[in-house]
């Protein structure tokens, strides 16, 4: 299993560099190995399809444009640094519609797809499994606190009326669990 | 108001905003503050950097869902592939602003920017999405999404500051018959510049304008407008706006 997840990393590193020389079928196998998962991590944060999609569509822009400044050297794997890119271009969407209200998580909650490919999954293990076991051992508030604000990208503010507490008390579990994360994570 | 003098805060660590800004808990105004310490801290880079890696495996926890199959083919179309000539048309004004100013205010504006390699100690993927890196060899590329008030993008607008080139792609664009689609840009405060006619089924290619040349604040807007066909008669948008979006400033 761990060899389906290293060749199918491998691919993925040899699709970008194909990207990064111009390749237009390559973008196209990168986009068909990894939409679902990608879509998945955007659609979590935006709650939208439509949204979604546009968002998705300016990530593989993005990948086109700038394949080029993966370097699988830096130790990253190529699919969280798509995710990553998702992610951030997600959020970015949030900030720039921050005066309209921010969808409930449940209208995120698609079917997923059932054929998604496994070794996104697994190769994701190792590094997952710490950051979960970290997390963990947080305090059930603190460590639940810091996933909703990483998959709604939402501030302070927000975070506290969506779980109900003063926002001096919300700052507290972030700010202590980040603090306890590092340590267990540099452990 | 601040809540960090509140008894119950009495004992927490102070504020690690390398890890408040990766996890995206900052108000618009201090994450934009942070974002540009970014370009100008080292430090505070590396400590992004390393926040990116430790929290982004979160990523790993969304369920995968397949987006439209037509999806696919609207990015394909949307890449900078196909070059044409662009960038005709005098330099004209628009008297009507006033009626131009209120429309684009009330459009959605779309903001995005992609940079260059980080150049942090650690893995930074988000500096590929929004960061400037500290220092790098290669000018940032930007990107502007043009939006219609509702619905998809309509055309993927990217600056390519080393080159001077400007890229205009259509995404989910509108194929006016028998009229053309027409580029312009607005500075604040200033009237409509025709950048030329642009075509809907592939990119077109052209000069970067020279208002896009400095560094600086530039929140030039780019719309794009239906006109008789090979563009507006008069060198002033005549018919309507289709999409509208901006570079922002790094």
């Amino acid at each position: 299993m761990a060899i389906a997840a290293d060749l199918e990393r491998v691919r993925l590193v040899r699709a970008l560099q194909r990207v990064a020389s111009g390749e237009a079928a390559a973008l196209e196998d990168i986009y068909r190995r990894t939409s679902a998962k990608l879509f998945g991590v955007i659609l979590r944060i935006l709650g939208d399809r439509n949204e979604a999609e546009d968002v998705l569509q300016e990530v593989f822009v993005t990948v086109w444009n700038r394949a080029g400044s993966y370097d699988p050297s830096r130790g990253v794997s190529p699919i969280t640094w798509l995710a990553a890119v998702a992610r951030n271009r997600a959020i970015d969407r949030i900030r720039s519609r921050s005066a309209r209200p921010t969808q409930p998580i449940e209208a995120a909650a698609e079917t997923p797809d059932g054929a998604a490919p496994a070794w996104a999954v697994l190769e994701a293990e190792d590094d997952a499994r710490r950051l979960a076991a970290c997390l963990e051992a947080l305090d059930e508030k603190q460590s639940s606190a810091i996933r909703t604000a990483f998959f709604d990208g939402v501030t302070y503010e927000a975070l506290a009326v969506r779980l109900g507490a003063p926002l001096g008390t919300v700052k507290s579990w972030i700010r202590r669990g980040l603090a306890s994360l590092r340590t267990c994570l540099e452990a | 108001m601040s809540q960090s003098l509140t008894p119950e805060t009495a004992g927490d660590p102070p504020q690690d905003l390398a890890a408040e800004f990766v996890l995206g808990v900052l108000s618009p105004q201090e994450w934009r503050d942070a974002d540009r310490r970014l370009a100008e801290d080292p430090a505070f880079a590396a400590e992004v950097a390393a926040w990116e890696a430790r929290l982004t495996p979160l990523i790993h926890g969304a369920e995968p869902v397949t987006p439209a199959t037509d999806l696919w083919p609207r990015i394909r179309r949307s890449l900078p592939a196909n070059d044409v000539g662009g960038g005709e048309g005098g330099v004209n004004f628009w008297r009507s602003l006033t009626a131009a100013s209120a429309f684009i205010a009330v459009v959605c504006l779309t903001l995005a920017v992609v940079t260059g390699r980080p150049s942090g100690p650690q893995p930074v993927a988000r500096a590929v999405a929004t960061a400037p890196p500290a220092a790098t060899a290669a000018e940032p590329l930007q990107v502007a999404l043009l939006r219609p008030t509702h619905g998809p993008t309509a055309f993927v607008a990217t600056l390519d500051r080393s080159r001077k080139l400007m890229t205009v792609s259509p995404g989910a664009a509108p194929a006016p018959k028998g009229r053309s689609l027409e580029l312009w840009m607005i500075p604040p405060g200033g009237a409509p510049q025709p950048l030329g006619v642009i075509p809907s089924d592939h990119s077109a290619k052209m000069p970067m304008p020279d208002a896009f040349a400095g560094r600086g604040d530039t929140p030039i807007v780019l719309a794009v407008s239906i006109e008789p066909k090979g563009g507006s008669p008069t060198g002033l948008p005549t018919g309507p706006v289709v999409a509208t979006g901006r570079f922002n400033v790094v």
